[in-house]
C-alpha cells in the first residue's frame, strides 16, 4: 500500500466534539463515549474532499470534518495522503476531490529504490504557467497557425470585396490582412496565457500543496511528485502509468490519459545530471 | 523531544499485563518493515539504532498463518551502550523489584512509537525445533511456530512466545562467562532476561545469554520479561469457537500472542497511541536499517558448544507440543479411548477437532509435553489398531527419535506382521530397529549423558511424507465408504 509510512493523524473537530484518527484504521471517538467506532478502510463507502469540509461516509454513518479542524496544511496533506493510499487498496471507495497539480496518491505503489534522483523545491507560478502555455502551444500550436493563416486570407478577401479590385488594391489589402492576422494570433496567445494563469490560481486556491515544498523523484522504477511533508522515500508511480511526455524550454511534463500528472521544472535538475535524467524518462515513456 | 510513555496494568486470566504507550520517541529500537519487493516477501527487521540485528521474512505475502524465516545478521556488540542499558533494566526489575515502567525506562526511551504489552513468561532456550537458540539463527531458514497467528490454534487460543533468538553473536560465548553464570543460576535457581517479541512464538533475547545457557545445563527455568508490540485488532467474529458469556457480538480486542485484551479495558490515550501509530511507520533510522538488513551478516566464526547443551535442547518441548498444550486444558482417559476408537466426538462435543488426523497430531503433541508415559502408551495403541491406519505413518514417524524397548518390540512385531495395513510403515519400522540396535550397543556412559527419551531430532521430511500418505489413505477410505 502506498503512503503506509506516513504518520497517522489525530484530528479534533471543535464543532462536533469528535476526534478522528486517520491511520491503518479510520477511528472516531465521540466525545468521551467509549469504545470508539473503528472502521477498516474497506468499510468506507465514499470520501468527499471539498473546499470547506471533508465528508467520510460509511454504510451507517456520515462524518463531516470542517477544514479548519485540521491543525495545519501539513496535517491536512498527511490525512489526504493516508486516504488516497487506502483508496489504492480499496478502489471501491468513491472519491471526490478538488483540482490538483500533483499526481493523485492512489496512483502510487510502494516501491523502495536505491537509485533515484531526488529534487526539492516549490512549484513557481511562472514555471507552471510557462509549462501550461507551452503545453497549449504544443497541443494547439499548429491549429493556431492554420487559424491565423485562414484569418489572413478571409480578411484579405473581405477587404478586396469592400475596397475594389484585386489588381488595383492588393498592395494595400495584403499588409492590412497580415497585420490583422498577427494581432489576432497574439490576442489568442494572450488569452491562453491568462487562462493558464487563471487555471493556476484556481488550483492554488483549493490545493495547499501548491505553496509547499515539493519533492520530485525520478528513478528507473517510476516517478513521484509529493509534498515534502509526506514524502518518506518509499512511494513511486510506475512508469507504465504514464502515456507520454512533453519537453518544453522550462520543464518536462508527463501525461497519463492526456492529463498532465507530473511536472518537472528544469531548474530543479542539477546541470550535470540533466542528460541522465531526461534519458531515464525518454527510455521509459515516449515523447511527443 | 523527550519520549512520552503512558502505562496501565490489567489482570487477564490471572496474569498481569502492562500496556505501554510510547510516543514522540526517536524510534531507535524495535521492529520495522524493511520490505523492498512487496510482491515477493514481507521483511521485518529487529533493529537497534542503525544496526539491523534480526530479519524476519514472510514468503507467503498474504498468509498470516504461514511460518517465517528468521535470521540473525548482526550482534548487540555493534549497538553501543544498549546492552548496558538492558542489563540495568534487568537488574532493576528482577533484583531491585522496581515496577515495569520504572525498570524498563533506560530502554523505553528508545523504543519506537506504538503500543506495547509487557509481561513475564517462561522461555525455552531453543529454536522450537530442538536446536540450541544461540547457534540456530545464523543460517536463514523457516521456523515452526513463527507465523503471525498460530496455524494450529488459529485465533481461538493464545500461544505465548516460548522460544528465543539471540542478539549476541556466538563468538562472544566463552567458558569463563558460562562458569560464572552457572554459579549465578545455581544461587538464583533460575535465569532471567529481557526479550523483545519478534513473531509468533519467537522473541529476541536482549541480555543474559550465558545465564540462559547455564539454566539449560542445570535444568533450571528461564524467566523473561517480554516486550511485545501490539499490532492487530480482532473482532469476536474472527474466532471460530462459540462465543462465551464474556464475549459480546462485535466486541473488539487488541491481539497479543499471550492474551486478547478487550478494547473496552484500555484507556482512551493509549488507544489513540495505538491507532495513530501505523504498522509500517518509518522513522529516523528506517532507511539505514533497510540498507543494513540487505547487507551480508556481521556474525563471525563458529564456536563449539558443550555436547551437553545441544543434547539437552532435544529434551525441551517443541512448538507443536506447546501449541497443542495451548489448545487442550486436559485430556481424560475417556477422551483418549474415544480417539483410539476413531471417534472425534464424545457426548456430542468435539474432543479436539472435527478432523480425526488433526485430533491425533494435537493429542500426541499434548501428551508428549504433559505426560510422556501416556504419550507412549497412546501412540503404541494407535499403531496396534488396524483400523487407524490413516494415522499409522504419522505416529510411526513421531516415534522414530524415541529410543525405547517397548517401541522396539512393537516395531519388530509390526515388521513380522503379514497384515497389508502395516505395509506403508515397514520401512520406518526397519529404520527404527536398526537405529535402536546401534543405540543399545553404544557405551552406557555415553548413553546416560544423552537425553533419555528424545536423543534424536525429528525428521520433518518423513513427517510431511507421512502426512501426505495419511491424507491419501483417508481420502481413499472416504471414497470407499461413499461407494
Amino acid at each position: 500500500m502506498a503512503f503506509e509510512t506516513v504518520n497517522g493523524q489525530k484530528v479534533f473537530s471543535s464543532m462536533t466534539g469528535m476526534t478522528y484518527i486517520f491511520g491503518d484504521y479510520f477511528v472516531v471517538f465521540r466525545g468521551d463515549n467509549f469504545p470508539p467506532e473503528i472502521y477498516e478502510w474497506g468499510d468506507i463507502v465514499s470520501v468527499s474532499d471539498g473546499l470547506t469540509e471533508m465528508i467520510i461516509s460509511t454504510d451507517s454513518a456520515m462524518y463531516t470534518i470542517e477544514r479548519n479542524a485540521f491543525r495545519s496544511d501539513e496535517q491536512y496533506l498527511s490525512v489526504r495522503a493516508v486516504i488516497e493510499g487506502q483508496i489504492a487498496v480499496h478502489p471501491s471507495i468513491k472519491y471526490k476531490f478538488n483540482k490538483r497539480i500533483l499526481p493523485l496518491k492512489f496512483l502510487y505503489r510502494n516501491i523502495t529504490t536505491p537509485n533515484a534522483y531526488v529534487m526539492r523545491g516549490v512549484y513557481e507560478e511562472k514555471v507552471i504557467n510557462s509549462c501550461n502555455i507551452s503545453l497549449v502551444s504544443a497541443k494547439y500550436g499548429r491549429y493556431i497557425f492554420l487559424f491565423a493563416l485562414l484569418l489572413i486570407i478571409v480578411i484579405f478577401a473581405v477587404l478586396i470585396k469592400i475596397m475594389g479590385t484585386l489588381a488595383d488594391d492588393w498592395f494595400y489589402c495584403l499588409p492590412i490582412a497580415l497585420f490583422s492576422g498577427i494581432i489576432i494570433s497574439v490576442a489568442i496567445y494572450l488569452v491562453v496565457g491568462v487562462t493558464a494563469r487563471h487555471k493556476y490560481n484556481q488550483v492554488n486556491k483549493v490545493d495547499p500543496a501548491l505553496s509547499k515544498e515539493i519533492t520530485i523523484v525520478v528513478a528507473p522504477e517510476g516517478f513521484a511528485a509529493v509534498e515534502s511533508s509526506v514524502y518518506t522515500g518509499h512511494d513511486l508511480i510506475p512508469w507504465n502509468e504514464a502515456s507520454f511526455f512533453i519537453e518544453t524550454h522550462v520543464g518536462i511534463v508527463v501525461f497519463r490519459d492526456n492529463e498532465s500528472v507530473f511536472w518537472l521544472p528544469k531548474s530543479y535538475i542539477p546541470k550535470n545530471e540533466q542528460n541522465n535524467l531526461i534519458s531515464i524518462i525518454a527510455t521509459r515513456v515516449k515523447q511527443r | 523531544m523527550k519520549t512520552s510513555i503512558a502505562s496501565e496494568s490489567h489482570i487477564i486470566n490471572n496474569k498481569e499485563y502492562t500496556i505501554l504507550g510510547v510516543s514522540t520517541s526517536p524510534g531507535s529500537f524495535g521492529i520495522c518493515n524493511t520490505t523492498i519487493q512487496r510482491d515477493r516477501e514481507i521483511k521485518e527487521t529487529f533493529f537497534i539504532g542503525n544496526e539491523a540485528l534480526i530479519n524476519v521474512i514472510q514468503k507467503s505475502v498474504n498468509d498470516k498463518f504461514s511460518n517465517k524465516i528468521i535470521c540473525q545478521i548482526s550482534t548487540m556488540e555493534r549497538c553501543g551502550d544498549f546492552s548496558r542499558r538492558v542489563a540495568l533494566s534487568c537488574t532493576d526489575y528482577f533484583d531491585n523489584n522496581k515496577n515495569i515502567q520504572a525498570a524498563l525506562q533506560p530502554i523505553l526511551d528508545y523504543l519506537r512509537n506504538g503500543l506495547y504489552v509487557v509481561y513475564e513468561n517462561e522461555m525455552f532456550p531453543t529454536d522450537g525445533g530442538g536446536s540450541f537458540f544461540w547457534s540456530s539463527y545464523m543460517m536463514s531458514h523457516e521456523f515452526g511456530g513463527s507465523s503471525t497467528f498460530s496455524s494450529v490454534c488459529k485465533l481461538d487460543y493464545d500461544v505465548p512466545p516460548a522460544f528465543l533468538a539471540p542478539t549476541e553473536g556466538i563468538s562472544t560465548y566463552n567458558d569463563k562467562a558460562l562458569n560464572a553464570s552457572i554459579e549465578k543460576v545455581k544461587k538464583d535457581e533460575e535465569a532471567v532476561g529481557i526479550c523483545f517479541h519478534l513473531t509468533g512464538m519467537f522473541c529476541a533475547l536482549l541480555s543474559n545469554h550465558h545465564d540462559v545457557t547455564a539454566a539449560l545445563m542445570l535444568n533450571k527455568k528461564v524467566r523473561c520479561l517480554v516486550i511485545e508490540p501490539i499490532r492487530y485488532i480482532l473482532s469476536s467474529n474472527d474466532f471460530e469457537h462459540e462465543k462465551t458469556s464474556e464475549e459480546t457480538e462485535n466486541e473488539k480486542y487488541l491481539y497479543t500472542s499471550c492474551a486478547k485484551i478487550p478494547l473496552s479495558k484500555i484507556s482512551k490515550p493509549l488507544l489513540e497511541t495505538f491507532f495513530i501509530t501505523r504498522m509500517c511507520e518509518s522513522g529516523k533510522y528506517t532507511d539505514s536499517v533497510i540498507y543494513n538488513s540487505e547487507k551480508s551478516s556481521h556474525l563471525k566464526g563458529k564456536k563449539s558448544l558443550p555436547k551437553e547443551i545441544t543434547e539437552k535442547c532435544d529434551k525441551l518441548p517443541d512448538c507443536e507440543m506447546l501449541q497443542s498444550a495451548a489448545m487442550i486444558d486436559f485430556l481424560s482417559d475417556e477422551e483418549i479411548n474415544a480417539l483410539l476408537q476413531g471417534e472425534t466426538m464424545l457426548n456430542d462435543n468435539y474432543i479436539i477437532n472435527k478432523n480425526y488426523y488433526t485430533s491425533i497430531t494435537i493429542a500426541l503433541s499434548y501428551l508428549q509435553y504433559k505426560n510422556f508415559s501416556k504419550f507412549l502408551e497412546f501412540a503404541m495403541d494407535i499403531l496396534k489398531n488396524e483400523e487407524l491406519s490413516a494415522v499409522h505413518q504419522y505416529v510411526a514417524t513421531r516415534l522414530q527419535p524415541i529410543m525405547n524397548e517397548k517401541i522396539y518390540n512393537l516395531f519388530k512385531e509390526l515388521l513380522e506382521s503379514e497384515n497389508p495395513v502395516y505395509g506403508p510403515i515397514k520401512t520406518l519400522a526397519e529404520k527404527y530397529i536398526k537405529r535402536y540396535k546401534a543405540y543399545i550397543e553404544t557405551p552406557t556412559e555415553e548413553k546416560s549423558s544423552r537425553a533419555e527419551a528424545v536423543p534424536m531430532k525429528r525428521n520433518l521430511e518423513n513427517e510431511i511424507n507421512a502426512l501426505e500418505m495419511a491424507k491419501r489413505i483417508q481420502s481413499s477410505k472416504v471414497e470407499r465408504n461413499l461407494k
